[in-house]
């Protein structure tokens, strides 16, 4: 520092924020501090690196990167070889990538990161896109002098779900470590032992925990960590790439679909900073097999005599039709249909069945848009900057995993304050504030003040709980991230799938520009809501109901209500990819196709319209949610607008349902208030038939409290029993200290949880009872 | 007994980071219960706030920590250059030949075990080793034999 000898007397100036410096004889520009790898890269010279990635801290661990330096920090003893991945660009430095000094040590690394490599190219799933056979290629020896006898290490070892590990391929990067480190604070993979001896495992054998492992096998350069599902299923070059979106939630991550003829073998990261920040969580990456399950519908289905039986389009579209037209009708679901197929369903709704009785909120969440309760729309990216974040009774882990890795992030310089029955944030700090959920309204008007001081404060909520919370919320006067429980319940709501909504955000009653897009008369009292609408129908005042890739009585929250409605109702037309327990009472099933069968737009949970492609062609018998509503909406005389309606210019509010009625337990201590929250392997979707995920789906997880369970005789993994409102269902104990002591959670959307009514009682399952049907 | 929570208390109160203390809570640990026990695992990971398998990876790392309970004689042998050279290969084939007890093991009956450690820092006395970990040296074949059947004085 103190040699620079333009350095005049005055105090010193901040020095300037770019450094000039030469790459193979040519010189650049940098900002100060950009690394050199970074800087050869960007010009686009040639420079191998193993440990080194954009999305890690660097750690110069392999020394591959070798680049020769000289310039005024080491003038003196000329030029060097030196990481380019732990050294930034200086002003005058001179760096040589291919100089011989600069080639020979890197020759010498990749002859030494081979000696005890198994050499087992030609059976690697890796080959042909490994940075070990590439780099060994273009800048290794050729030759090796190691004659001795390698050391051997464990081969093909399972590290659970997803995860195939081979320790003698691994080169020793630690992108894997440094990754469930830094990036996800889970240390599922470690490096053990040490020396020659070297080798990463999880800590003490079990089976990989978390729902973020298949990051690691892009991250690992060489074949070390690979997947079970793309297992000796294709090499490189045999794949075609197709970009789009996740629709395993709401965030809406970008990904490539990797197919090899009709078929996806495997789906890769495509990193958008603004949305995924590079990442894919186990459910996006890995739940692609329902595309080729067994259980698919592949034709239409109508009841004859009492039984489903296998009709024609004709068939079954005349049915539907004639059926949804007899008497009033309602439309529930639309949660996961494209942006465009919502607003077709909406118009078919006002149009062809002439009512605002239809709603998309077939579960919990009340409302998608900040906007529909007249709150700001936070960016997801506000989270980096955000100093204050309200985590409200939501999950970001199991209802947006890839959103939970940013607030980790968050987490680390914020503070996140986790409020509600069940603890949520799992993976980093946080101030957890425990309460029942009857008291969320009155802590988060309690949250106040401190809002008032922050400087950007955020609130992350996924829309339960009612009016009343959404009113304690709107004080907060925060900007709000809503994540949905349906992957497109943004563009649902949008496109006006609500009982006083119209697309547009227009309100039911004042759509006139609506009306003039469609050209027709639209219907002007507003509709009921799913509540109402189940009630109607139960009580004998609805002829008709089509539920479109909804499954009620999986995902209400009053499952005896919705029991009582599909029982009663005349006619059932249900639209969905499998024969689900609300589509098994169908009078019409209609196959549809599946998110990466069709193309389309679908909007993320800040109501980003994401491009989806249609990367494989699904069922024969089956038709895209879009075709199917145009050939229904042709028999049922109306033409559907191809041009979406203009957005209204003051969103109109959506009016919430009332909270479900979450109670605490009885006084006695017996009984337990019951909760239903989301899990991310659980219940509905593709994901319950999706024979890629069965390794970790759940069903029956019952979760309580440790406190007091000694006392009922309940340990981890006991069977029990559940019994409220007359109905009793089985499940297996999962101990967790996050829940609030007097509750129990049951996964939403898993197994006749929303058939207990607000309060269960949990005995143990005598064992001689233990094969009982649940 | 395990771990006294004091005493560990203590010991993390002694660093700026808790993660410092990790090394002398394991150790502590293993002087209370003769090795580091699962259930040691998980307190001091607890204590410390890391994960499992940070400790578990830390734990591998070190020779001196035992995974399973101590068997009564250990001879721990060194394999690094110097002793290599000095024959401590051979000393551990002639001990599995004539017990069939190999690196790594433990005789069924719990009466010894042996294992390879890297270098003890004590090559002049090639080949070196830990005798329940006394620094000893150099080491031969009949001596290590004798020695582990308790023959010639059985080590303090
Ligand atoms: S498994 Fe792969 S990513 Fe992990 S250290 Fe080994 S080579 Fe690197
Ligand atoms: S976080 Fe959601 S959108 Fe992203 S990969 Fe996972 S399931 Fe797909
Ligand atoms: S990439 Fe630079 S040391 Fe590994
Ligand atoms: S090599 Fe054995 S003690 Fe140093």
């Amino acid at each position: 520092m103190s040699s620079n000898p333009s350095a005049g007397p005055q105090a010193p100036a901040a020095p300037p924020s770019t450094v000039s410096c030469t790459i193979d004889g040519k010189p650049y520009t940098f900002p100060r501090g950009t690394l050199i790898v970074d800087a050869v890269r960007q010009v686009g010279r040639p420079i191998p690196y193993y440990c080194y990635h954009p999305r890690l801290e660097p750690v110069g661990a392999c020394r591959v990167c070798m680049v020769q330096v000289e310039g005024p920090p080491v003038a003196t003893r000329g030029p060097i070889v030196t990481t380019g991945c732990t050294t930034p660009v200086f002003e005058g430095l001179k760096i040589e990538t291919m100089s011989d000094p600069a080639k020979l040590a890197r020759q010498q690394v990749l002859e030494f990161l081979l000696i005890n490599h198994p050499l087992d190219c030609p059976v690697c799933d890796k080959g042909g896109e490994c940075d070990l056979q590439d780099f060994t290629l273009a800048y290794g020896p050729g030759k090796s002098q190691f004659a001795e006898q390698k050391i051997l290490r464990h081969k093909a070892e399972d590290l659970g779900p997803f995860l195939v590990l081979d320790q003698e391929r691994c080169i020793l990067c630690q992108r894997c470590v440094r990754y469930e480190n830094e990036v996800l604070h889970e240390q599922n993979l470690v490096l053990k032992e040490r020396g020659d001896r070297t080798v990463i495992d999880t800590g003490a054998g079990e089976p990989y925990a978390g729902y973020f492992s298949g990051n690691n096998t892009e991250l690992c350069p060489v074949g070390a960590l690979t997947s079970h599902t793309y297992r000796f299923k294709a090499r490189p070059w045999d794949v075609r790439p197709v970009p789009s979106v996740c629709q395993g939630c709401s965030l809406g991550c970008n990904l490539t679909v990797n197919l090899r003829g009709p078929k996806i073998v495997r789906l890769l990261w495509r990193e958008n900073q603004a949305v995924d920040a590079g990442w894919l969580c186990d459910r996006g990456r890995y739940g692609f097999g329902h595309t080729l399950a067994e259980q698919r519908l592949a034709t239409p289905l109508v009841r004859r005599d009492g039984e489903l039986r296998a009709a024609t389009w004709e068939e079954a579209l005349s049915a539907a039709a004639a059926g949804l037209t007899a008497g009033p009708a309602a439309v529930l679901g639309g949660g996961r249909l494209t942006d465009e197929e919502s607003l077709a369903l909406s118009q078919l709704a006002r149009l062809g069945l002439r009512t605002n009785d239809v709603d998309w909120r077939v579960g919990y969440q009340g409302f998608a848009a900040p906007a529909a309760i007249g709150l700001s729309e936070a960016a997801i990216t506000d989270l980096d900057r955000s100093d204050l974040v309200l985590l409200l009774d939501t999950s970001p882990l199991e209802e947006a995993p890839v959103l939970d890795i940013r607030l980790r992030r968050t987490a680390r310089r914020a503070t996140v304050i986790d409020l509600g029955p069940v603890r949520n944030l799992r993976h980093a700090a946080s101030r957890r504030v425990a309460c029942a959920p009857d008291e969320l309204a009155r802590r988060v008007a309690e949250l106040a003040p401190e809002f008032a001081a922050a400087q950007s404060p955020l609130v992350i909520w996924n829309g339960r709980g009612g009016p009343a919370l959404a009113e304690a919320v709107a004080a907060l006067g925060a900007p709000l991230l809503v994540v949905g429980e349906f992957a497109n319940a943004r563009g649902a709501e949008a496109a006006g799938l609500a009982p006083d909504l119209l697309p547009g955000y227009h309100a039911v009653g004042a759509g006139a520009e609506v009306a003039a897009v469609w050209g027709a008369e639209l219907p002007r009292e507003p509709g009921r809501d799913a509540a109402g609408i189940l009630n109607a129908a139960a009580s004998g005042d609805l002829q008709a109901l089509y539920v479109v890739g909804a499954n009620p009585l999986r995902s209400f929250p009053d499952g005896e209500l919705a029991d009582r409605a599909l029982d009663a109702v005349p006619f059932l037309v249900v639209q969905d990819l499998f024969l689900t327990e609300t589509a098994q009472r169908a009078d019409v099933v209609l196959p549809a196709l599946g998110a990466l069968e069709k193309a389309g737009h679908t909007s993320n949970l800040v109501g980003q319209s994401q491009p989806v492609a249609r990367a494989v062609a699904g069922p024969a018998g089956a038709l895209a949610d879009g075709m199917i509503l145009r050939r229904l909406a042709a028999a049922l005389n109306v033409t559907l607008a191809d041009q979406a309606p203009p957005e209204a210019e003051t969103p109109a509010r959506v009016r919430l349902p009332e909270a479900g009625g979450e109670r605490p337990g009885g006084g006695s201590g017996e009984e337990l208030g019951l909760l239903l929250r989301p899990r991310l392997f659980a219940g509905g979707g593709t994901a319950a038939f999706d024979p890629n995920l069965e390794p970790v789906h759940v069903a029956g997880e019952v979760r309580l409290n440790p406190e007091g369970t000694d006392r009922l005789g309940l340990q981890e993994g006991a069977a029990v029993h559940l019994h409220g409102a007359g109905t009793t269902v089985r499940g297996t104990v999962r101990l967790d200290a996050g829940v609030l002591p007097g509750w129990v959670v049951l996964a939403a959307h898993d197994f006749g949880g929303n058939r207990l009514g607000p309060r269960v009682r949990v005995t143990a399952v005598p064992a001689a009872a233990g094969v009982a049907a649940r | 007994m395990p771990l006294d929570l004091e005493t560990a208390r203590a010991a993390v109160a002694r660093y700026p980071s808790p993660r410092s203390a990790l090394l002398t809570l394991l150790w502590q640990a293993q002087e209370a219960d003769g090795w580091v026990t699962p259930q040691t695992v998980e307190t001091v990971a607890e204590l410390l706030g890391l994960t499992a398998s940070d400790v578990e990876s830390v734990l591998s790392f070190y020779s001196m920590y035992r995974r399973t309970p101590p068997a009564t004689r250990r001879l721990q042998v060194c394999r690094s250059l110097a002793c290599a050279m000095k024959g401590a290969e051979e000393i551990l084939e002639h001990v599995r030949a004539e017990t069939g007890v190999g690196p790594g093991e433990t005789a069924p009956d719990g009466s010894f075990s042996v294992e390879v450690v890297e270098c003890l820092a004590a090559c002049d006395h090639a080949p070196s080793c830990l005798w329940n970990e006394r620094m000893e040296g150099p080491l031969d074949k009949q001596g290590a034999l004798a020695r582990l059947r308790g023959q010639g004085g059985d080590p303090a």
